[in-house]
Formats: structure tokens, C-alpha cells, sequence
């Protein structure tokens, strides 16, 4: 006789440990973060402002800075590739979010006439939107692999895309029943 | 309806035909005390693959026992103790396995002979698009004749032959059935 220790709802291993819901969640806040600096920005119109607040140019331009690290960290992360649903869950959530950060397009790339003051900044903000775009193409492209076939399909065959797998596995369940 | 597995003995081995697989043989009863005979068809050469099969035992005698139904319901716990034998059993013993089968006609799509996208087909497709993560296993199937086959990514990822190959073993077991 057997015994069963009932873990059968996948082939995937439970052991899981990966920080992608910590990028996700790194990136959320980024995003409110770049989003929040729109009033901010109106604030720079005015040079005045930052000779009278050095001090706080400083702890924004500090607290960007700092955040970048946090960010590009997070995203360098690579993702250990245990679970399928998973790493499909994090691709819907950044699909989510860069479609958000395309929405809301707040600051522009540093010109020409663009105040010396105002550079550094643009660039640590545009740096964070290329760290999210960057790491998004990165799991799409780990996703799409698992889209192609391993060798090539005889006649007749078709191959099940890992898309379709992932549509059968959240809504199988309720169709089976 | 999928959550309870039934205790399950493995019965032996008994070598095919022509000797090309070896079947392992498995069996279990069900609340409605009906025995459960799971045929697992094994072949090593030239690729690990395994054939999946599973008929009551009442029919054991019938050609058509993969097609009877038993119209005694727990369906579900049927097939989730297959798998659970494929994951437990046939994985274990060697993770560079794939799986095939091919979902048999009910007696009514018999008599319409049809073969293609059969009932069985698409409920145990569905199956197991969702037990056998993509990350290690490649699904494809082929509806015409109801076809599934789940290949080991790990293994087919540097022979891009052996899924024809595999399908050659199968034709092997499936003579009648297999129409590629």
C-alpha cells in the first residue's frame, strides 16, 4: 500500500523562493513614485524655490537616487524558474504596470533648454522607466520560450502553447466541474 | 471531484509483444468498489516514453475495455489516482520520461466512429495541461486522432528527433488508432 502526502496540484516544486513579488512590488511603488513627482515638478518651474530649499532639491535628488539602487537590485534579480504560474503572474502584473507608466508620461527627456538643476533628476526618473521596461522584456522573453516547440511538429501535430496552458489552469477548473 | 487518491498497489510487469515495452501494471478499487486496472506501457529504446492506459477490471476480458463506461461515477478520484501514479511511480523512476495517450471513444462516438476530439480526449487534455508544468514538459497533442503526448523537456531539448521517434513507439502500441 501507499501512502500519499497530497501535493498534487502541480508538478511544480514548493520550494519557491523568489523576491519577484518584491520587484513587483518595488515597481508599484516606484511608479507612484514618478507619478507623485508631476506636482513636484511644477515646484522646479520656480528657481527660486530651490535657493530657498537647497535642502529639499537635495533629499528629493537623495531619495530618487536611493530608490534607483533599490529598484535596479530588485530587477537584476534573476528568476529562478520553479514555477510557471508564477513567473505568468508576474508578466500580467508588469504588463499592467508598464501600461501605466506609458499612460502617465510625466517627464521628458533632458533638452537643451532644459535648467542644469532640473538634469540629474530627469535622468535618475528616466533611469527608473528604462530599469521596469528592461526587466518586463526580460520575462517576456523567458514566457515566449515556453511558446515555441522543442523540435519540429510532425504533420497533424499541434503544440500547446504555454498561454493556452495558463488560461486552462486558471479556468479548468470550474470547466471540469 | 479531483482531490481524493485511492490507495494503489502495483500488481508486476508483463513484457509486450515484441518485447519493445514493458507494461506496469497497477490497480486499485474505488468507492464504488469497481477494480481499477492502470496499464502503464513502458519503452526505454530508443527514448523513455510511457504509454498511459486504464480499464475496470469487469471489462478486462472485452476488446473494447478502454471504450466501457462504467456509469458508476468518482470519475474524477479515477484519474487523479492515475496521475498521481504517473507523478509518484513512472517520474521517480525516471525523470526523463514523456507521456502519451490517447483518449478512447465512448461506446456512442464508437458506433459513430468517431475518433477524432473523442469526450475522454478533451476532459483528460484539459487535465493535463494543468498537472505537468511547462517548465518541464512540452504539450502536444493531435485531434484527428485524439492524441496527447507530454514530452520531457529536459530530455527532447537537444534531440530534435526524438519526438518523431516517440511517435514511431506509439504507432507500435496504438496500430489501429494512429493515423500519422
Amino acid at each position: 500500500m501507499n501512502s500519499f502526502p497530497l501535493n498534487l496540484h502541480s508538478t511544480e516544486p514548493d520550494s519557491f523562493v523568489r523576491t519577484s513579488n518584491d520587484a513587483v512590488k518595488t515597481i508599484k511603488r516606484a511608479i507612484d513614485m514618478r507619478n507623485g513627482l508631476k506636482s513636484l515638478s511644477n515646484l522646479f518651474k520656480y528657481p527660486a524655490m530651490l535657493v530657498v530649499f537647497p535642502a529639499g532639491y537635495l533629499f528629493v535628488y537623495i531619495s530618487i537616487w536611493v530608490y534607483n539602487r533599490r529598484l535596479s537590485k530588485a530587477c537584476s534579480e534573476k528568476i529562478h524558474l520553479g514555477n510557471y504560474r508564477q513567473l505568468r503572474e508576474e508578466l500580467l502584473a508588469l504588463d499592467e504596470l508598464t501600461n501605466k507608466l506609458k499612460s502617465v508620461r510625466v517627464v521628458p527627456a533632458p533638452q537643451k533648454k532644459t535648467p542644469w538643476y532640473l538634469v540629474p533628476l530627469m535622468r535618475q526618473i528616466l533611469k527608473m522607466g528604462k530599469t521596469i521596461k528592461a526587466y518586463h522584456a526580460s520575462i517576456k522573453k523567458q514566457v515566449d520560450v515556453f511558446d515555441e516547440p522543442i523540435s519540429p511538429m510532425p504533420n497533424g501535430w499541434k503544440l500547446v502553447t504555454g498561454t493556452e496552458m495558463f488560461e486552462a489552469r486558471v479556468k479548468g477548473y470550474e470547466y471540469l466541474i | 471531484m479531483f482531490d481524493y487518491v485511492y490507495s494503489y498497489n502495483f500488481v508486476g510487469k508483463e513484457k509486450g509483444e515484441d518485447g519493445s515495452y514493458v507494461a506496469h501494471l497497477f490497480r486499485f478499487k474505488t468507492r464504488q468498489n469497481r477494480t481499477i486496472i492502470f496499464r502503464a506501457e513502458v519503452f526505454d529504446d530508443p527514448h523513455p516514453i510511457v504509454v498511459v492506459k486504464f480499464f475496470d477490471k469487469a471489462h478486462r476480458l472485452s476488446e473494447k475495455r478502454y471504450s466501457l463506461l462504467t456509469n458508476t461515477g468518482g470519475f474524477g478520484s479515477i484519474v487523479w489516482t492515475c496521475i498521481n501514479i504517473m507523478f509518484k511511480d513512472l517520474v521517480d523512476g525516471n525523470p526523463y520520461r514523456s507521456f502519451a495517450f490517447i483518449g478512447a471513444p465512448k461506446p456512442k462516438e464508437m458506433e459513430q466512429k468517431k475518433m477524432a476530439n473523442t469526450h475522454r480526449f478533451r476532459l483528460y487534455a484539459n487535465l493535463m495541461k494543468r498537472k505537468f508544468t511547462p517548465l518541464r514538459y512540452q504539450h502536444t497533442m493531435m485531434e484527428t486522432c485524439s492524441c496527447y503526448l507530454i514530452l520531457n523537456r529536459d530530455y527532447c531539448e537537444d534531440k530534435p528527433a526524438a519526438m518523431a521517434e516517440m511517435l514511431e513507439a506509439l504507432k507500435k502500441t496504438y496500430p489501429n488508432e494512429a493515423k500519422w
